[in-house]
């Protein structure tokens, strides 16, 4: 992290609203979607991430060193969800949900990309969902070191920064997700080949 | 992992670009020499790019800053300036202890006074019980030796400057 970055985090640890606006422009769209891979819900994602921010900016004072922002930040959101996790238990699994219905409130009213044929986006819709099916399918613990390895490229030694694992446990982890991924996500790998 | 001549079994670190990993190395100079793990590698790249793609992403809602500037004002008390509010919120730790340092002298001070008043009053009640079992008067003052009967009784008067040749009820 820049020294920039860090001054802007001393401001918004003495109060300035500014220099928080931009710590979440900065960071929620990783925090967000980090978020949302994890609980597979938008209005989850978006109302823990909003959590997430206000938690941050209430603790900032705990945090001693401001280059460590980052991974700290990820931490807060990695324990909203285990928090949200352990909310909904006894609720019935997403997965288990997952159904017609659920795959159309799982659609995102993006924009359509007029470059792709209806036969593109009905692939891309289609993987679309594989994909998050793929993710809901693997264990939280895999869950999130696959997200943060693969989606935010972070290093083993910030995942296990983050998770509080062992460096050993979370190449293990992102080892074993990646294999079940790959598996699963076969034949559309194929198709990118051709 | 397999090492040696066997191909590697996870790219992990060379996946992630992790160049502060031990393996990291060890596998690049691999990949330099073979063909078929560089077509493996190309195929767990592959999986990634199918992860990171723009689809699977969701962008912030537009109004979700609003939503937490609003909920900063609020814990943090609206009217008061930033500037006061960030020189008082981190001292607050500070004054809480000076604060609780206060009352404990105030209590100990008071403990203090409050046990010096009822040892006096216990002193005062004890001379009282003595002179009224002894029949002895006491002055307003609560001084034996000011009242008469008690000059009269006591064996120091004399000695004291007392006048003895007046009678007891003239020196009232």
């Amino acid at each position: 992290m820049k020294s920039e970055q860090a001054e802007i985090i001393l401001r918004a640890r003495s109060g300035d609203l500014d220099a928080c606006r931009q710590i979440h422009e900065d960071y929620a769209r990783r925090i967000l979607n980090f978020i949302y891979k994890m609980v597979d819900s938008r209005e989850d994602a978006e109302d823990l991430t909003q959590n997430v921010f206000l938690r941050s900016f209430q603790e900032l004072r705990n945090l001693h060193d401001p280059e460590r922002f980052e991974p700290w930040l990820f931490r807060i959101a990695r324990n909203e969800v285990y928090q949200a996790f352990r909310k909904k238990r006894g609720e019935p699994q997403k997965s288990e949900a997952a159904g017609p219905g659920r795959q159309s409130e799982l659609q995102e009213p993006e924009s359509p990309d007029f470059r792709q044929t209806p036969q593109d986006r009905m692939l891309s819709d289609e993987l679309g969902a594989t994909i998050r099916t793929v993710l809901r399918s693997l264990p939280p613990k895999l869950r999130e070191v696959f997200v943060l390895a693969v989606i935010h490229e972070k290093s083993y030694a910030e995942i296990s920064e983050i998770v509080g694992r062992s460096l050993l446990s979370v190449k293990t982890d992102i080892f074993r997700a990646r294999g079940y991924a790959r598996k699963e996500l076969s034949q559309y790998l194929e198709v990118q080949k051709r | 992992m397999r090492r040696g001549n066997q191909h590697p079994e996870d790219f992990g670190p060379v996946l992630n670009r992790d160049t502060a990993d031990p393996e990291f190395t060890e596998l690049m100079s691999h990949l330099n020499q073979c063909q078929h793990c560089r077509e493996e590698l190309k195929g767990w790249q592959s999986l990634d790019d199918l992860f990171r793609s723009e689809q699977a992403n969701l962008e912030v809602p537009p109004f979700q800053w609003g939503r937490i500037a609003a909920r900063l004002e609020e814990t943090r008390g609206a009217g008061v300036p930033s500037g006061l509010r960030s020189w008082f919120l981190p001292r607050q730790a500070a004054w809480n202890v000076a604060l609780g340092a206060a009352v404990l002298a105030a209590v100990i001070f008071g403990g203090l006074e409050y046990s010096r008043n009822i040892q006096e009053k216990q002193v005062l009640l004890a001379v009282t019980r003595y002179a009224q079992e002894e029949g002895i008067r006491i002055s307003a003052d609560g001084n034996p030796f000011r009242s008469g009967t008690a000059a009269e009784n006591n064996p120091f008067t004399g000695i004291m400057g007392i006048d003895n040749s007046k009678p007891a009820a003239d020196r009232r």
